[in-house]
């Protein structure tokens, strides 16, 4: 009988909304724009957010890192905390019992791998025995690792991944037991994992962790670059709640910063989260979460702009559905038969939507492929059961929100009076004052929106704008890695650098050759560090900065100019006389106008103090800290890469070609150049500086430009939805104007009443959007901004009033037509308009 | 007061052809007069009435208001000339449904540039008038069909004007409300008032001293009429 009548319905419905094309087209594809802009976000949030790992049991598998509750969230890995050395992950994993199971792992390293006489750069990740059990997957062929794999001296082993085992490997079914060379050092296949399977991300291939980097004795240990301190997770035992892991950590947390204060004194609790929590940093989960919410603010101003649409179609139905109603149709059947036709437009669109959203989460995909860093292999943009459950249930909504409140008005009239009034309705002054609320919540949330997306444009345009202080396109550069196989000492790496930077120096393509420890030329290594003279009560006292190993004639290959001192030479050297360059910022901020020149800096480092490097030269300020970090200053030193007691081995050559040549065009020579002096070495990441700047923002400028979609798509809608209602309006009040003509009321007055209503609809309109997004900006989210908005005031005053000034343009235009058209109205006819 | 001439109003049809709504229409009334325009459906009533209001500009001949040639004014001129002199009465009583009795009755005032001060003085005399103070906060929903159109009269005699033009004035009321109302416009016209009503009632026309009779656009007959 439900069903008969719901099939009545549609049927009814579909005759109707084919009678009116254009109402259904318009609202299909206003509704579609914004369930497209939902669908497309929600595979995104799903694939980072929500999906996760397709593991057994992925919710037993936790994060582990010890937390220093007085540092910074940055400082403290955003909440994830860290493991300060490999010794800390061995004591944890033999104290704890939370956990079934612990494993440690470095992802994103270099792993150089020598295969038939071919050294190959991979992306790889140096792993404890226990990591594939830990998630429960196994290799597909050959075995996994086992403890004594892990063993430092042990024989190496490698376990490939399937990518790399078709693709440099020919799918050779016989590559178990082979041997390569890995880092320099002879190595045996022993294993090739499934396809798809990159964990933690996007991992090509993996080799014991110890086996390369033995743990060092508390004793030796350095904190910061060049631990190579694991990444530590865990199994929990079932039964183990989130909070009783988590007491059991801080406990042993406050152990080891008791039994070992060198190291850890400061670690005096810990953080035990679950693993895709980690893994996606909360700046990333705020900004998609921000997103989503953006897209379903442009749902909702779609939803607003077909709800008007409704009202317009509601008041000419009026006396048709009166009619029905006097014929016996109960309100509750006008409600659905107008509701049925909401739902029918509303699965057009989302139809139509989640056509949009194929191509949209395509065309993100190829944005995205275009980063310099690949994607987490877990991240799958498609569009699955859950995206599409998503989508039906916003369909739904979209379906109540835009036709409830019209259908519920429209059955409510009565038949008699408005067969009497003639079609007009006595819902009219209601319905009047719904639009202009519906006109004033659709410009409210646009303002929202677009203050939202300027900010967003705005601190990616700084971030795209930064001057990182010298020429970015003049040079030239390339990674090695002098792994512990090929080079075991720190002098072996120093004597081979010295070799490249003698041999490029004779190269005639190369004007200026220089070497520095910067990653891509965009970030330098950041940490605590000392200053002479300086009182340091407790350890946090000591300020946070950057600091660059370099070798000579780094600054002059950069372009730069020694303002004060002198440049580091070849000869300075940690065992004869420990020297440091400090930048103008640096200088400015202990000595002022004073010469640094015969001061002192150091790293902190609290197991095992530095000594003091002397400050022997001033250079001109360059952006050490890259893009991203808003909380250390400029103030930065350097320190000589060559002559460096500290192990080097991950390197940037840095080229500047002889006069008119191009930096761009040097990587073959430079290949060239390296390849002749170490056969098995491979260089990576070639490039310009200014190359890598721009791919280092991939992601940022494709959120920019998403947040510019969704920008341009609410602004139109809101153009649109404000012409409509108040074409809407002056239509309802052809007779008012009539009247008031009639009674004397001249075109410039009624020409003023229009647009004074427009006004006042967009003065409330702003406020409350402008109003209610600084407060949430402001005061709010302010602290999540921090992270996500780099170097932008959130109540920027100049954004704020250029989009008001904008929202005032536009709702100008969309009231002055409708406006000119209320002065023409022919009070005569408007008169008999009943 | 009111002069028409060969006065004619058509619309076009196609094939270059017109339909004549008036037709060769020639009037004269003068000042003080109570005149009721009748005539069945379709008979061109209602155009004459806003011709004669000067809110239908796309007639022929010509048209004199108090010697004023009305055919020669441009639309802003006409609507300063019906400004000062017209109010309107209407059928459906067209009040304001968001404004209070006082707020309808204040517009045409506001529209003439009648400073506030001045405004209230003259709508409380109205009210007064018209005994309609205890309703002036009402909006027009909550009154009468008869009250509302008290209502509608005293906003057309408001602005003090020389001509009340009413369209069907008691077409949508009761007998007694509609007696009331016609002994209203009879009190104003004795006041001197000049009065055109369109009507279709014998009895109405009867409060009149000259009813005129239009067919199918024609003037078919213009009579005194002694008053009741």
């Amino acid at each position: 009988m439900i069903l008969d009548s719901f099939r009545q319905d549609v049927r009814v419905g579909l005759r109707v909304l084919f009678k009116e094309k254009s109402f259904c087209f318009l609202a299909t594809l206003v509704l579609a724009l914004g369930i497209c802009g939902v669908t497309t976000q929600f595979t995104v949030v799903n694939a980072i957010v929500l999906r996760g790992f397709s593991f057994p049991h992925p919710e037993q598998l936790m994060s582990v890192g010890l937390i220093d509750p007085k540092a910074t969230a940055q400082n403290n890995n955003f909440g994830n905390g860290q493991i300060p050395t490999a010794q800390d992950y061995e004591d944890l994993k033999a104290a704890q019992k939370s956990f079934s199971m612990m494993a440690g792992y470095l992802s994103g390293s270099t792993i150089n791998v020598t295969y038939k006489n071919n050294p190959q750069r991979y992306t790889g990740g140096y792993v404890t025995e226990d990591l594939f059990r830990i998630v429960g997957v196994a290799p597909v062929m050959g075995r996994d690792f086992t403890a004594a794999d892990n063993k430092p001296g042990a024989e190496k082993t490698l376990i490939l991944g399937d990518e790399i085992w078709r693709r440099d490997f020919a799918a050779d079914p016989n590559v178990i037991g082979q041997s390569v060379r890995v880092n320099g050092k002879a190595a045996t296949i022993i294993g090739v994992m499934p396809p798809g399977f990159k964990f933690p991300f996007s991992e090509e291939l993996w080799t014991p962790l110890y086996n390369e980097f033995p743990p060092q004795p508390r004793g030796d240990l350095r904190l910061g670059a060049n631990n190579n301190a694991p990444a530590v997770m865990g199994r929990l035992k079932p039964g183990v709640t989130l909070d009783q892991v988590n007491a059991e950590f801080i406990a042993l947390a406050k152990h080891l910063a008791e039994d070992n204060p060198k190291t850890n004194q400061n670690f005096t609790s810990a953080s035990v989260q679950p693993l895709l929590n980690a893994f996606t940093f909360v700046g990333l989960r705020q900004t998609v979460w921000a997103m989503l919410a953006a897209v379903i603010l442009v749902l909702l101003i779609a939803c607003v702009n077909v709800m008007n649409m409704q009202f317009g179609r509601a008041a000419l139905r009026a006396k048709e559905l009166a009619i029905r109603g006097a014929l016996g149709a109960t309100r509750w059947r006008l409600v659905r038969q107008m509701l049925t036709e909401s739902l029918l437009v509303a699965v057009f669109g989302a139809a139509a939507g989640v056509l949009l959203a194929y191509w949209s989460v395509d065309l993100l995909l190829r944005a995205f492929s275009a980063s310099p860093f690949p994607l987490p292999y877990w991240w799958h943009f498609t569009i699955d059961a859950r995206v599409l459950g998503f989508t039906l249930l916003i369909t739904l909504i979209a379906t109540v929100v835009s036709g409830l409140v019209p259908a519920f008005l429209s059955a409510r009239g009565n038949a008699a009076e408005i067969m009497k009034e003639g079609g007009r309705g006595n819902s009219n002054r209601l319905v009047n004052g719904i639009t202009r609320v519906l006109v004033i919540g659709q410009i409210a949330l646009t303002a929202a929106l677009l203050i939202a997306s300027t900010l967003q444009i705005k601190s990616i345009r700084n971030q795209m704008t930064l001057n990182y202080g010298y020429d970015e396109s003049s040079l030239y550069a390339a990674r090695m890695a002098l792994m512990e196989g090929a080079y075991p000492t720190q002098d072996a790496r120093t004597e081979f650098f010295k070799k490249v930077i003698r041999s490029l120096r004779t190269n005639p393509q190369f004007d200026s050759v220089s070497l520095t420890s910067r990653f891509r030329m965009t970030f330098s290594a950041s940490g605590q560090y000392e200053v002479d003279g300086q009182n340091y009560l407790t350890d946090r006292d000591r300020p946070t900065g950057n600091f660059e190993y370099v070798s000579d004639n780094y600054f002059n290959t950069l372009g730069l100019k020694i303002l004060e001192g002198r440049d580091f030479t070849l000869d300075d050297s940690d065992s004869k006389q420990r020297v440091a360059i400090v930048n103008a910022s640096f200088a400015r901020k202990y000595w002022g106008n004073q010469s640094p020149i015969g001061h002192q800096v150091r790293i902190f480092n609290p197991g095992r103090p530095d000594a003091w490097r002397t400050i022997v030269g001033v250079v001109p300020d360059t952006l050490m800290q890259g893009p991203f970090d808003q909380q250390t200053d400029n103030a930065g030193f350097y320190m000589p890469l060559l002559g460096s007691d500290l192990p080097n081995q991950f390197v940037t050559i840095l080229v500047r070609p002889r006069g008119g040549e191009r930096a761009e065009t040097l990587g073959p020579a430079l290949s060239q150049a390296v390849a002749g002096l170490d056969p098995d070495l491979p260089i990576y990441f070639p490039g310009t500086p200014a190359q890598f700047h721009h791919e280092i923002l991939n992601g940022n400028r494709i959120i920019a430009m998403l947040f510019t979609i969704f920008g341009v798509i609410a602004f139109i809608l809101s153009a649109v939805g404000l012409y409509g209602v108040m074409s809407f309006s002056v239509n309802q009040r052809t007779q008012e104007f009539g009247i008031r003509m009639a009674l004397g009321a001249d075109a410039a007055r009624i020409f003023r009443m229009v647009m004074t209503q427009g006004a006042w609809q967009l003065g409330i309109g702003l406020a409350l959007g402008a109003g209610g997004i600084a407060l949430l900006l402001g005061v709010v989210a302010a602290g999540a901004l921090k992270t996500i908005l780099f170097k932008v005031n959130a109540l920027d005053p100049t954004i704020y009033f250029a989009v008001s000034g904008l929202l005032t343009l536009v709702a100008a235009i969309s009231c002055f037509v409708p406006a000119r058209r209320a002065t023409r109205v022919d009070p005569m006819v408007a008169l008999r308009y009943e | 007061m009111i002069r028409l001439r060969n006065l004619e109003r058509s619309y076009p049809l196609a094939k270059g052809k017109f339909f004549y709504v008036l037709r060769d229409i020639d009037i004269e009334i003068a000042e003080g007069e109570f005149v009721s325009v009748m005539g069945p459906s379709g008979a061109g009533k209602s155009t004459l009435l806003h011709i004669l209001g000067m809110h239908d500009h796309g007639w022929t001949g010509e048209y004199f208001f108090n010697e004023t040639a009305v055919h020669h004014l441009k639309a802003k001129e006409r609507a300063t000339l019906r400004n000062e002199n017209i109010g309107f009465v209407f059928q459906q009583y067209h009040l304001l449904d968001d404004l209070t009795v006082y707020e309808n009755l204040e517009i045409p005032l506001s529209y003439r540039k009648v400073s506030k001060n001045e405004r209230s003085a003259i709508v409380a005399d109205v009210l007064d008038r018209f005994q309609i103070v205890a309703k002036k906060d009402l909006f027009p929903r909550q009154l009468s069909g008869g009250q509302q159109q008290l209502v509608g009269v005293a906003r057309a005699i408001i602005a003090n004007p020389k001509l009340i033009l009413a369209d069907e004035p008691t077409g949508n009321l009761h007998s007694s409300q509609g007696e009331e109302i016609m002994r209203l416009f009879q009190k104003l016209n004795a006041e001197g008032t000049t009065i055109i009503q369109v009507t279709h009632s014998e009895k109405n026309a009867g409060y009149g001293n000259r009813v005129i009779q239009l067919r199918d656009g024609w003037v078919v007959e213009a009579k005194s009429q002694p008053t009741n």
